[in-house]
């Protein structure tokens, strides 16, 4: 299991935000997490990248357990996040955001590399590169939050509602590179509101309510399910 | 509160009362009574200061400022024009509330830690005036001489405030006058404004509440009750200088407001005693008394920021059942 | 009286660009830990008694002097941050002004009993040089703080623009979390900062210290004025912050000149006081 998550409870002051998670993701594949506004689905994302330290519980990432280390030392163990709301750095440039995604690289050689691949994946990109940051649109500033959550070289990528605010065809081209990143050997996390996107691009899904897992299986199951659809789908 | 707690607290209240008239017999030294009176005028200046920090959450440091202003309106005005204590007690109080209400109408459109610097201007700036506008408060060497409160008749019987003593007890009045005061405000519907102001002043003015008429009431209140204790502190010292009146004053205060316990009433009172009789302590260290004040508030807000009486409370009050993030 | 007035134009710049080099480093620590510091006048005065005491009993130069003022301030702002003010980022900001102030205190009163409150001056050896032009009157001494205050200045701004440690404090400044999961560590990025406040400060005060006079309580006063420019200049804005400290400069050297001197520390307060009153809703669009 690339990824193991083993009964994680997370507290903010006296809040539970998590109780006892517990969930996996195989290589290469795409999970997905799904659930309301406050289930606790960034929560958790924050506790993977070592930003919220949880109360207890255990994380394995690629044979390591990463639950009390450091955000930086998790980013270069190969597990990046592209967080919610974008959160690109408004008075920088596009370039200057893309070169403090690689702040874990040390090799100028590399970075120039991911650089040109982020360059490819997202042309609008180098089109704007001297732009600040805060002058794009949402779904500009989305792809550079993607392209820069990917300048650390991730092994696994997770994705907190890339969705969110996005007109449709932007989302279904972020959909597109989701799989793209997948296809060249990464594995996803994807948080998503938009239950459907989420669903349909996974392979499996957890669903999270009120911080705790109260569903999980084959993507395509749960698309079936009867709750989910009542609940998230809206059928 | 069960019916059986009643009487529990009522025995505490005499107790405590007791204590407090009796403090004067207990320790009649004259070192012990200036402590506590000191600590009577400490904790008016803490519980006025509580009202617009605590309770209406705007940080202010320059309440030292109309804790000076005072001092030097009644002392003057007693020797320039020769008007008793009882009545330039008031007219400072007038005088600097005034001044509160006007500088309150200027600053309090500032929030947060502009407000907090602004204040904090305004307390230097009077400084520097007390320092310089000789002609009028004699600049650093002070005024001196400024009289005892006149002898008066009450009930037939000759009243004097001149031993320690009396000044404790004219003190423990003074104080429980502003504890009853600030307990009717709090109580009332302008206390539940100022409430809702510092809780979440956009949501405040959403519902109608005019928060600027709320936060210049308790800066002018709080200012001129500030002004009340300096009158009093003139008439008991009877020698005021700009060196009592800095920043460092008013970061005093406010630190006792936070070590007591921003927004009750009782914590105020607990920090002025606290951290007026605790100083007398560290005399002994000499000159490094100051050094060690500084680390001890240093270590205080690492571990305790949320004020001695704001933990007690906590330990108190039953916690309600753990939430889950909705 | 014109040549009063630019002299006291010029006297004015010099004091403004100290200021800005005191007042940057404040707003650095404002901007990206989020951070009052009361005791930064603190990191001012220690910085120029290690100058002094460098120039006393090592017998440096002036300005080897205050190249080792900056590093040991550095070193003691890094100590001191980690100590004292790391457990407290992220608390509301009455906590680190209210800690700050007791620092400060601690720091302030340390020195007053180790050093005593007799003013000392740092020699520079450049005192002794006069020049004249258009009948101004300048000393080789203030040329020399003029050039290296500007040369402090403009290192700061593209060390913040270009190096990579300058972006990413940028970075942690727009927005801290973005900067952790971007694999910046930013206790190392507060460590930074704190070393470069502290290094300028000392700059600062060795400078003062040459121009005037150093004694412990000389941070008081200046740590104030530093709040007023950083108030004005916009909390986290280098060019602002410049301006800011260079109107102050002139403000108090006109002010002190002109009106009067006695009340020379009130004027710049004045200035905020009245600016308020004219642009009530704020200056210079805040943070």
């Amino acid at each position: 299991m690339f990824l193991k998550v083993d009964n994680l409870t997370a507290h903010y002051g006296r809040v539970k935000a998590l109780d006892n998670v517990s969930m996996e993701a195989p290589k290469g594949s795409i999970v997905s997490l799904i659930g309301a506004n406050g289930a606790g689905k960034s929560s958790f994302m924050m506790c993977l990248s070592g930003v919220l330290r949880p109360t207890s519980g255990t994380i394995e990432f690629d044979g390591q357990r990463i639950e009390s280390a450091w955000p930086e030392q998790i980013v270069s163990l190969g597990l990046s996040q592209c967080p919610e709301g974008r959160r690109v750095w408004p008075k920088m440039t596009v370039l200057e955001n893309l070169e403090m995604g690689a702040f874990s690289v040390r090799e100028p050689r590399v970075v120039g590399e991911r650089l040109e691949r982020a360059f490819s994946l997202f042309p609008i990109l180098k089109e704007r590169q001297w732009q600040l940051a805060g002058s794009l649109s949402g779904g500009e500033q989305q792809m550079l939050a993607i392209a820069r959550a990917l300048m650390a070289g991730p092994k696994l990528l997770m994705l907190d509602e890339p969705s969110l605010g996005l007109a449709p065809i932007i989302v279904e081209k972020v959909m597109e590179v989701i799989k793209d990143i997948r296809a060249a050997g990464t594995t996803v996390i994807l948080v998503e509101q938009n239950a459907f996107m989420a669903l349909s691009i996974a392979d499996h899904a957890y669903v999270l309510e009120t911080g705790k897992v109260v569903l999980s299986g084959k993507a395509s199951e749960l698309l079936q399910n009867d709750d989910v659809r009542k609940s998230y789908l809206g059928i | 509160m069960t019916v059986k707690r009643k009487p529990y607290i009522l025995l505490c209240i005499i107790a405590v009362l007791a204590a407090l008239l009796g403090i004067p017999r207990l320790f009649s030294m004259d070192y012990y009574l200036h402590i506590f009176v000191m600590s009577e005028i400490y904790a008016v200046l803490a519980l006025s200061l509580s009202l617009l920090v605590g309770f209406t959450g705007q940080v202010s440091m320059g309440h030292a400022a109309f804790y000076g202003m005072g001092a030097y309106a009644s002392a003057i005005l007693s020797l320039r024009l020769g008007l008793s204590f009882w009545v330039t007690f008031w007219m400072a109080g007038l005088l600097v509330g005034t001044v509160a209400y006007l500088i309150g109408r200027l600053v309090l459109r500032l929030r947060g830690h502009v407000l907090a610097i602004t204040t904090a201007f305004f307390c230097v700036l009077v400084t520097v005036v007390m320092n310089n506008w000789i002609p009028v408060t004699n600049g650093p060497m002070g005024i001196t001489g400024v009289p005892s409160p006149s002898p008066f008749s009450l009930f037939g019987v000759h009243a004097v405030i001149e031993t320690r003593a009396q000044y404790y007890y004219l003190g423990l009045l003074f104080v429980a006058c502003v504890v009853y005061f600030l307990w009717r405000i709090e109580s009332s519907r302008i206390g539940d404004a100022m409430i809702a102001v510092r809780e979440n002043e956009e949501l405040a003015k959403s519902i109608g509440i005019d928060t600027m008429k709320s936060k210049v009431l308790a800066f002018t209140i709080s200012g001129a009750l500030a002004g009340l204790a300096g009158a009093f502190y003139a008439h008991y010292i009877h020698f005021i200088s700009p060196v009592t009146f800095t920043i460092n004053e008013s970061i005093n205060i406010l630190v006792m407001v936070i070590f007591g316990g921003m927004s009750t009433l009782f914590g105020p009172i607990l920090g002025a005693v606290c951290l007026t009789i605790l100083p007398e302590f560290l005399r002994m260290a000499g000159e490094l008394r100051l050094v060690i004040y500084g680390i001890a508030l240093i270590v205080f807000i690492i571990w305790m920021p949320m004020g001695i009486w704001g933990t007690i409370q906590r330990i108190l009050l039953p916690k309600g059942p753990e939430k889950t993030q909705g | 009286m014109t040549t009063i007035f630019f002299q006291q134009i010029l006297n004015g710049v010099i004091q403004g660009c100290i200021y800005a080099l005191i007042a940057l480093g404040l707003s650095l620590v404002f901007g990206i830990l989020e951070i009052a510091n009361f005791a930064h006048g603190e990191f001012y005065m220690i910085g120029a008694f290690m100058a002094l005491f460098s120039i006393t009993f090592l017998g440096v130069p002036f300005f080897i002097a205050m190249i080792i003022a900056m590093i040991g301030m550095a070193f003691v702002a890094t100590v001191i941050e980690r100590v004292v003010f790391r457990p407290i980022v992220g608390k509301p900001l009455i906590n680190s002004m209210l800690l700050s102030f007791g620092l400060s205190t601690a720091l302030a009163n340390l020195a007053l009993y180790f050093f005593k409150a007799d003013p000392r001056k740092i020699t520079s050896g450049l005192a002794s040089y006069r020049f004249s032009f258009l009948g101004l009157y300048i000393t080789g001494e203030r040329i020399a703080i003029l050039v290296l205050s500007v040369f402090l200045v403009l290192l700061l701004a593209w060390f913040i623009q270009y190096t990579r440690t300058g972006k990413a404090m940028r970075a942690v400044a727009q927005d801290r979390t973005a900067a952790q999961l971007a694999g910046i560590n930013i206790r190392r990025i507060y460590s930074v900062t704190f070393a470069i406040s502290g290094a300028l400060a000392a700059a600062a005060g060795t400078m003062v210290g040459a121009m005037f006079f150093v004694n412990p309580e000389m941070g008081f006063t200046v740590v104030l004025k530093s709040f007023v420019i950083v108030t004005l200049g916009g909390f986290g804005k280098i060019k602002g912050v410049i301006f800011a400290a260079i109107l102050i400069g002139l403000v108090e050297s006109l002010g002190g000149g002109f009106i009067s001197y006695a009340y020379k520390d009130a004027y710049p307060f004045l200035l905020l006081i009245l600016l308020f009153i004219l642009k009530p809703e704020g200056l210079a669009g805040g943070k």
